[in-house]
């Protein structure tokens, strides 16, 4: 029997990594319940072995009616705790986790729900609905974002894909688990990952590098006290110094790992280990004691549903029989082993099946059969192992594509890098245009701006000159006016002149004693004199702009000493009030017809009430500046006077400069004139 | 001959030449204003004094209608006198 023909199982490592779940409901019930089950977790990896006893617990949860998400927990840890016990109920307890997790939309339920029927699958090997489940249940951890749970199903991916002897895509799948735990610093898990790597050198024959990695391994779970962990690493370090030939160092991590599975009660790890030992008495030609432990393993891998293991160890059984020669015994585990092989599509132990067979029709003297079943060998050898070639090649041709593709890339961005380099100088050019449009926008309507003034200034400047012309043409028309009127009023005051002039001469020059003639050449020399006076006051007024209080009074008095002249005994007095300005001043209009009125009156009491005193006071009285004529004559009747002609002219006047003039007179105690004027400041 | 360059260089200078004309519509609004303004004053002014000029006359003719009214009238009368003197010597020499 050649060694190649011998299979050693090895410990990998196969873990649920199920979440911890936050209950939501907070009620006193739902807390108890919650701490009941983190109990019950926490006893489960405690005592691992002690399953009935975790699962009767379980069961007492679910009985309890709690919310949903404790009830998929519950579920889901029953389908885990059965799969050791009974398969059927494990998948009954996982699809029911599976459903409930898709009605109550839970999707981290669902994530384990199809994890744990994975590992169910994994365990019956039934790697095509394994890797199903798993592939479901990654799909929803990675919309989850749970790193750890994804990194538990590469590791569970690679382990069917090392089963399967794909051995490539299985260290692609630990290599991305492994980077995942070392990116966590998850020490345990590190070692597992690493445990199933270091069996994958194996697999490619890479016997050296497996055993130092499960030697680095060992001592890792000897710090962490992982006593399951040791176990399994033993196993492999035992099965790394078989394919190194080094049998006795091999015996000896045996034993020591057995030690270790029966102290702690490791079942599976029992299974397997009696199995490899079972292999290296075979090779030590110590048959019974290589049946016994083989026969051990049978029974426990029986116990335990392990599909896998029973091939393995069926066919291990094969070959000690073949070795004894005892070949109806060997026939039976031949064919049991290669049926499950087949049946489990496990080519590793699908070859190692032909190869025995092959041994045993050679022994049996069957040429065909042994020729038939080299074949098969050989073919399945090829297969895999030229399948192995293609894909190096398909390596070393995707290397090449990929260089060329790297060229490619570098071409291509090459060419981006252009395109972006005239994007950004097109958006340069686009923002310099926006900028300028701008600009020229500004421009444009500071342009129209400046001609909307020049135009308004233009327009304010033509209305101002074209009322500066209508006023000036209205002013040199007055002026005309006013300078014939001065020529007449210069011709008309020559002729009065000469009138008088000519009278006193007659007066003088000619010795009149005609008392009528004598007394209508003096009435017509009085009226002229009186009249170019009065001339001669308009003149006054005429030239001057403004007339102030000093004017008047002095204007007043000048009247006043002509008075005189035909009335010698007349007493007159000016007062001026001296809360009144001095520099208040009329205009010569008003200035004018205030004289006048005064005038009027002063003639008034001189002529008809023959007052012998008359007194003009002029007082500021509020707003109003109040000029007061009072005589000492014999007064009127305000009804009897009304219609002459002094009076209308004084009332004309008043009206003249919107004052007020008032009459007061009382016969024979004489007559009081007061004329008020509202005093424009 | 870079193409992109020249349309840079191009829309460069008409940013600068664009921007020069602004300062410079800018400096004319302002001066506009400034001139605007003087000579709106200047002629508010000459207007002022034109309106007063005109006041005076109003009131010089104003005074001149009243003088009218007294001095014409009284003319007449003093010519009517005369003429009444003068009939009074005819009667008095015959």
């Amino acid at each position: 029997m050649s060694k190649a023909g011998k299979f050693y199982s090895f410990s990998t490592y196969i873990y649920r990594s199920n979440q911890p779940y936050q209950p939501k409901n907070r009620n006193k019930q739902m807390k108890r319940k919650f701490l009941s089950l983190t109990f019950l977790l926490l006893i489960t990896y405690c005592f691992p072995q002690d399953n009935s006893k975790i699962i009767d617990s379980l069961k007492k949860v679910i009985y309890n009616k709690p919310s949903d998400s404790v009830k998929i927990k519950a579920y889901g840890d029953l389908c885990w705790y059965y799969r050791t016990i009974s398969v059927d109920s494990a998948f009954k307890y996982g699809n029911l986790a599976l459903k409930l997790s898709k009605e109550t939309n839970n999707r981290v339920g669902e994530a384990q729900a199809y994890n744990d029927l994975g590992i169910i699958h994994y365990g019956l090997a039934h790697y095509h609905e394994s890797l199903s489940h798993y592939r479901k249940s990654l799909k929803i951890r990675t919309a989850l974002n749970d790193t750890i749970g994804i990194a538990a199903l590469y590791n569970k991916i690679g382990l069917i894909h090392q089963n399967t002897f794909k051995l490539d895509s299985a260290i692609f799948y630990a290599t991305k688990a492994l980077k995942i735990y070392e990116e966590k610093n998850h020490t345990r898990y590190v070692a597992y990952i690493k445990t199933n790597i270091a069996n994958i050198y194996r697999g490619l024959k890479q016997y050296k590098k497996a055993l130092d990695t499960h030697l680095e391994i060992a001592e890792v779970n000897k710090q962490i006290n992982d006593n399951l962990g040791l176990t399994r690493t033993y196993n492999n370090i035992a099965n790394a110094y078989l394919f190194l030939k080094d049998t006795a160092q091999s015996e000896t991590y045996y034993l020591k790992s057995i030690d270790l599975a029966e102290k702690h009660n490791y079942k599976k790890e029992l299974a397997t280990l009696y199995n490899n030992y079972g292999g290296i008495l075979h090779d030590m030609q110590e048959y019974d004691k290589a049946i016994d432990y083989n026969t051990k393993a049978l029974k426990l891998r029986k116990e335990l549903n392990d599909n896998y293991g029973i091939t393995s160890t069926s066919l291990h059984l094969a070959g000690l029989y073949i070795d004894l020669k005892d070949f109806s015994k060997a026939k039976n585990y031949l064919y049991t082993g290669l049926n499950q092989s087949e049946k489990f599509n496990i080519n590793e132990l699908k070859m190692d099946a032909y190869d025995k067979l092959a041994s045993y029709y050679a022994y049996k003297r069957i040429p065909d059969s042994v020729m038939y079943y080299k074949a098969l060998f050989k073919s399945l050898n090829d297969s895999i192992y030229s399948s192995r070639i293609t894909k190096e090649v398909a390596e070393i041709q995707e290397k090449y594509d990929t260089a060329e593709r790297e060229k490619e890339i570098q071409t291509q961005r090459a060419e981006i890098a252009e395109k972006e380099l005239n994007l950004s100088r097109k958006n340069t050019q686009i923002i310099g245009l926006v900028v300028l449009t701008v600009v020229l926008i500004i421009l444009g309507y500071l342009l129209y701006n400046q001609q909307k003034l020049k135009n308004r200034q233009l327009q304010k400047e033509n209305e101002l000159k074209q009322a500066l012309a209508e006023i000036e043409t209205h002013n040199k028309l007055q002026e005309q006016r006013l300078r014939i009127s001065r020529d007449l009023h210069d011709n008309i005051g020559a002729q009065l002149t000469f009138i008088i002039s000519s009278i006193e001469n007659l007066q003088y020059g000619f010795k009149i004693t005609n008392d009528k003639l004598k007394g209508k050449l003096t009435d017509i020399s009085d009226f002229t004199k009186e009249t170019i006076y009065e001339l001669r006051d308009t003149i006054w007024a005429m030239n001057k702009s403004e007339i102030t209080l000093d004017d008047l009074q002095a204007r007043i008095s000048n009247f006043i000493d002509k008075a005189n002249v035909s009335a010698t005994d007349l007493g007159f007095n000016v007062t001026i009030d001296e809360a009144l300005s001095k520099t208040l001043v009329f205009t010569s209009v008003k200035g004018m017809n205030i004289y006048r009125i005064i005038q009027e009156a002063v003639n008034n009491a001189i002529k008809h009430a023959e007052a012998s005193n008359i007194d003009v006071q002029i007082q500021k009285k509020n707003d109003s500046v109040v000029f007061l004529i009072k005589d000492d004559g014999s007064g009127f009747d305000i009804h009897e006077i009304e219609a002459g002609n002094g009076f209308n002219n004084m009332k004309k006047r008043t009206a003249n400069i919107k004052a007020e003039i008032v009459y007061n007179s009382i016969k024979d105690k004489g007559t009081e004139i007061i004329l008020s004027l509202q005093h424009d400041h | 001959m870079d193409f992109n360059l020249v349309f840079e260089v191009l829309i460069a200078l008409a940013i600068l030449i664009a921007v020069i004309c602004i300062v410079q519509a800018q400096k004319r609004v302002i001066h506009l204003k400034k001139k605007g303004h003087l000579n709106d004053h200047d002629l508010r002014l000459k207007l002022e004094v034109v309106k007063q000029k005109n006041i005076r006359l109003k009131q010089k003719t104003a005074l001149n209608d009243d003088i009218n009214s007294i001095l014409l009238p009284r003319f007449f009368d003093t010519i009517k006198q005369l003429l009444s003197l003068q009939k009074v010597i005819f009667e008095q020499s015959r």
